[in-house]
This record gives structure tokens, C-alpha cells and sequence, in this order.
């Protein structure tokens, strides 16, 4: 599902990602981990086609965006879920009517969408809050609010960076638990982590931990083709198995 | 995206953004006003109109005359007042005359006396004071004298000076209103600056979050340029309506109007509801002001 093959970017004089090569098929959660400042939003914000890498291939969905045109990139968007501290939820309107805008622009219809909204911001815990406007929510309200949107409507790639970031434990747990819902439903999953526990507890859930460390990734990036994202005895529980590979 | 979601994103834009697009409208609106109100503005005055005045003596008393008065009477009374010393000369305006005057100098607005008798203003002495001194209060002076003569029932003082003092009021009330909507587009336009440029991290941060989500930029753009379209045809009907009713009651209640045309008052009414616009847009920048604490 996506696939990230030499991918070079540089900020400034200082190469954030040095030939990154990533892989995460359907049905896999890959935590990325790593310190500050070792390339994990960019990474992310790559595989989210929120940037273009200066060399390298990114594929989403069977298509390099990269060899992609500017006005064709909204389309794959539409199957990304994507979650950052930047992208914030659109003041003014309720959670809710956030959630069911992302799912709009995917395609569903709006009653579909309310459905749909109503489960994912059950998902993460925040349902009580769905028809609050953004103004009136808590700061992890509102981040719960956001993962929702990006987990909203399973899309076949979800990309959350630090998702757990200022989460009581109690709701880390929740986003842990609707990423790997989703992974289990099929999508791919990429999550990067400053949290070490929610890392943690994603690794023991079955999910392949990358270490990237100052725009190289150290340790389970894998060789393409090399990683299994599916349980090798062909088991549908859905959980994932990952062998890390250097 | 479809033509459902694009409404359904319209709605909620319009929502989130009510201040925002009220005061698109209201810049619209005071930009019509101020067009339209240009416009009007440009037409000279009643007392521009009018042209520079007739030669004429400095000071003119009129003496009206009573009606019953008999013609020897009248000539005797014109030759006792040709006699009078700073008396530059007399003339008997019949109340005719009088009237095709007084049509004459009220030039436009003379249909105030259409249906009016012939007999609407009596027989009058025109009485032209030299020059020298201080003829406006000689005739004041002979106004008073006049007034208590027998067979006069009434004088009034023509002052050549006041239309100059009149003119100059012109002037002084033109350059005011120009002055004043200088400072209120001005006002407006900072404060519509500031309020682009605080709004505009805000905007970007939400652009990319919509781009995220999967929204080209003809999804993106649709509900907001049937929003500002929205605003920009209301503001300007709603600026045009309100040239139109000023500039009507101006015209339709003002008899006289000082030296002023109805364009002029009309002006007047506008900046002050261009100041109202602006005083809208600035609480549309108000909460963005009070959020950044």
C-alpha cells in the first residue's frame, strides 16, 4: 500500500531524509521511532503526500505520486487518512461536522458520513463531544477529534504522527486501539512515536517498529518485499506480524 | 466532491465565517456608495449653478409695497427715496416681475412655485445703495426707516456678501465630506489589512488541513466564491439602495438646502454610514484580537 523507495529530502542544509526506503503493505502497522529531529514528520508528511521528496519514489495505492500532477494528488489524498499536529480542525464547526467533511471529500454521502463520524469519534472516546464546536473542547479533545477524522471511513492508508502526544493513557490506549481496528480492517498503517510506551504497546500489539535516526532509518525499514504484513500461518484475526529486517 | 457537500460546505463556511463575509459585504457596500455618491458629488451646487452673480450694487433693500397703494403714491414715495443721499437708484418691481425673478434665482428648485398666483408677491421698489462705507449697514439703516413708512409694509437687505460667505461655506463643507470618506476608506481599508493578515496563518493551517483531506482546490474554492459573490451582490445592492433612498429624501424634503445639492447631503449620510461599515468590519477582526491573547 505504500511503498517508499530511496526518498531524499532536504531542509535547508540539512538533509532530513537520506535515502529512506519504507514499506508498509495492507493490514501492517509500522511505528516509526526515533529522537528529535530524526526525520519522523517528514517522513510521515511524505507518505502522506504532504510533501514531495527531492529524490526518490512514493508509492500510494499502486501510483507514484511523485510522476504524479499537482491536480491529480487530491484523488490519492482521498485515501490517506492523515493526522498532524499542524492540520487542525476547522474552528466554528463541531467535531462531528469535521469528521463527516474529510469523509465528504472521500465520497460518502452526508448521512453516511454522520454514520461514519459518529463511529470513529466512538472509536477514540470522543462521542460524547460530537456535536461541541472545537472552541469548547479540551486540547486532547480536539486531538482525539483530529485521529478520528484521519481514522474516519478506513481509508486504505492512515498516517498519524505522534498521535498519543498529551493523551491521558486511558486515551492513547482508545487511538491504539481504533489504529489497529483500522489496520485490522485492512488498511496500512504508518505512526510515528516520541511516546515510548505507546510505541511499546503497538509492538506488542504486532506492529513493526522503524528506527529512524537523523534521516536514516536505522533498523526494520526492511528490504522491499522482504517484510510479511500478514500472519505467515494465514490467520484472519487480523493482527499483525511484522519481521523486521535490515 | 458533490454539488450536496459543496452547499452543505457553503452553509458551514457561512457559519464560521458570518463576520468575515458581512464585512465583504459591507466594503462592497460602501464602495458602491462611495461610486454612486462620487457621482452625485460631482454635480455642482444650487449656488454653483447659478454662475458668478449679476453686476450688481454691494447692499439692495427691497421695499414691498402695499396693495392697495395708488400709482402717484407709489411714484412719489420712489422719488423721495431717489432722493436720499448714498441712493444709487430705484427701481418699482411689479409683483410679476417680482415672481419671474424669484423663479429665476431658486433655478431648479423654482417648480416649488409652479401653480402659484400671479398675484403670489405684491409691488415692490428695488432700492440700490452706492458703494462706499459700509453699505450693507446703510441698508439695514434704511430698511428700518423703510419699514415704518406709510404705504410699506415690509424691507428686506440683500447682501451681495453673504452669497460670497455662502460659496465659501460650499467649499469648506465639499472639502470636509472629502476629507471625511478619505479617512473612513482609509479606516476601513487598515483595518480590513489587519484583519487579512491575522487570519492568514489560521487560513493556511486550515488550506492544508483541506488539501489533506483530499480537496482539490475547485472543492476548496466553490462554497467561497459563492459566498464573497453572495456578499459582493448584496453589499452593493444594499450601498446602491441606500444612495438612492438618500439621495430621494435629500431631494424630496429639503427646500432649501443652504447652497448644497442633494448629492451633497447624500454624501453626508453615506460616510456616515460608511463609518457604521467600518466600525462592522472592525468587530469582524475583533475576536481574532481577542483570541491571540
Amino acid at each position: 500500500m505504500l511503498r517508499i523507495l530511496g526518498v531524499s529530502v532536504r531542509l535547508g542544509d540539512k538533509m532530513a531524509l537520506d535515502e529512506v526506503a519504507l514499506q508498509a503493505r495492507a493490514g501492517e502497522l509500522v511505528v516509526v521511532e526515533g529522537g528529535r529531529g530524526a526525520g519522523k514528520t517528514t517522513l510521515l508528511q511524505v507518505a502522506a503526500t504532504m510533501r514531495f521528496p527531492d529524490a526518490g519514489e512514493v508509492w500510494v495505492a499502486g501510483r507514484d505520486v511523485t510522476a504524479l500532477q499537482r491536480t491529480s494528488l487530491p484523488y490519492v489524498r482521498r485515501n490517506v487518512g492523515y493526522f498532524a499536529a499542524g492540520l487542525p480542525l476547522l474552528g466554528g464547526m463541531t467535531v462531528l461536522e469535521n469528521v463527516m467533511l474529510a469523509l465528504g471529500a472521500r465520497g460518502a454521502d452526508p448521512a453516511r458520513a454522520r454514520e461514519l463520524g459518529m463511529r470513529a469519534l466512538g472509536r477514540v472516546g470522543v462521542l460524547g463531544a460530537a456535536t461541541r464546536r472545537i472552541e469548547t473542547l479540551s486540547t486532547a479533545e480536539v486531538r482525539l477529534g483530529g485521529i478520528a477524522r484521519a481514522l474516519a471511513g478506513a481509508p486504505s492508508l492512515v498516517v498519524l504522527d505522534d498521535p498519543a502526544a498529551g493523551l491521558a493513557a486511558s486515551d492513547a490506549g482508545a487511538v491504539l486501539s481504533a489504529l489497529l481496528g483500522a489496520v485490522e480492517a485492512g488498511a496500512a498503517a504508518l505512526c510515528a512515536s516520541a511516546d515510548g510506551s505507546f510505541a511499546a504497546a503497538a509492538v506488542r500489539a504486532g506492529a513493526r517498529r522503524v528506527r529512524l535516526e537523523a534521516g536514516h532509518v536505522l533498523a526494520g525499514g526492511g528490504p522491499i518485499g522482504v517484510v510479511a504484513s500478514r500472519r505467515p500461518d494465514g490467520g484472519d484475526e487480523g493482527v499483525v506480524r511484522v519481521e523486521a529486517h535490515r | 466532491m458533490t454539488a450536496v457537500w459543496v452547499l452543505r460546505r457553503t452553509v458551514l463556511e457561512l457559519r464560521r465565517q458570518g463576520w468575515s463575509l458581512a464585512a465583504l459585504a459591507a466594503t462592497f457596500a460602501l464602495a458602491s456608495m462611495l461610486a454612486a455618491g462620487y457621482r452625485l458629488g460631482a454635480a455642482p451646487s444650487a449656488l454653483e449653478r447659478r454662475g458668478p452673480p449679476a453686476a450688481g450694487p454691494p447692499a439692495e433693500v427691497i421695499a414691498y409695497l402695499r396693495d392697495d397703494l395708488e400709482r402717484p403714491a407709489t411714484n412719489k414715495l420712489r422719488e423721495a427715496l431717489t432722493r436720499l443721499p448714498g441712493v444709487e437708484r430705484v427701481a418699482l418691481v411689479s409683483g410679476d416681475e417680482a415672481l419671474v425673478k424669484l423663479r429665476r434665482q431658486l433655478g431648479e428648485r423654482g417648480r416649488l412655485l409652479e401653480g402659484a398666483d400671479d398675484g403670489l408677491l405684491p409691488a415692490s421698489l428695488e432700492v440700490w445703495l452706492a458703494a462706499g462705507g459700509d453699505p450693507v449697514t446703510r441698508a439695514h439703516q434704511l430698511a428700518w426707516r423703510l419699514q415704518r413708512l406709510d404705504g410699506i409694509v415690509d424691507a428686506d437687505v440683500i447682501d451681495a456678501r453673504a452669497d460670497e460667505r455662502a460659496e465659501g461655506w460650499v467649499a469648506a463643507v465639499k472639502q470636509g465630506r472629502t476629507l471625511l470618506l478619505g479617512a473612513v476608506v482609509l479606516g476601513g481599508a487598515a483595518v480590513l489589512v489587519c484583519g487579512a493578515l491575522l487570519g492568514r496563518r489560521r487560513r493556511r493551517e486550515e488550506l492544508r488541513a483541506l488539501l489533506a483531506l483530499g480537496f482539490t482546490r475547485r472543492a476548496l474554492l466553490a462554497p467561497l466564491v459563492l459566498l464573497a459573490s453572495g456578499a459582493a451582490v448584496i453589499g452593493s445592492a444594499c450601498g446602491l439602495g441606500a444612495v438612492a433612498v438618500a439621495r430621494n429624501v435629500a431631494s424630496s424634503t429639503l427646500v432649501f438646502d443652504g447652497g448644497l445639492t442633494a448629492g451633497d447631503w447624500s454624501l453626508g449620510l453615506l460616510a456616515a454610514i460608511g463609518l457604521g461599515a467600518a466600525i462592522g468590519i472592525s468587530h469582524g477582526v475583533a475576536p481574532d484580537v481577542v483570541d491571540a491573547r
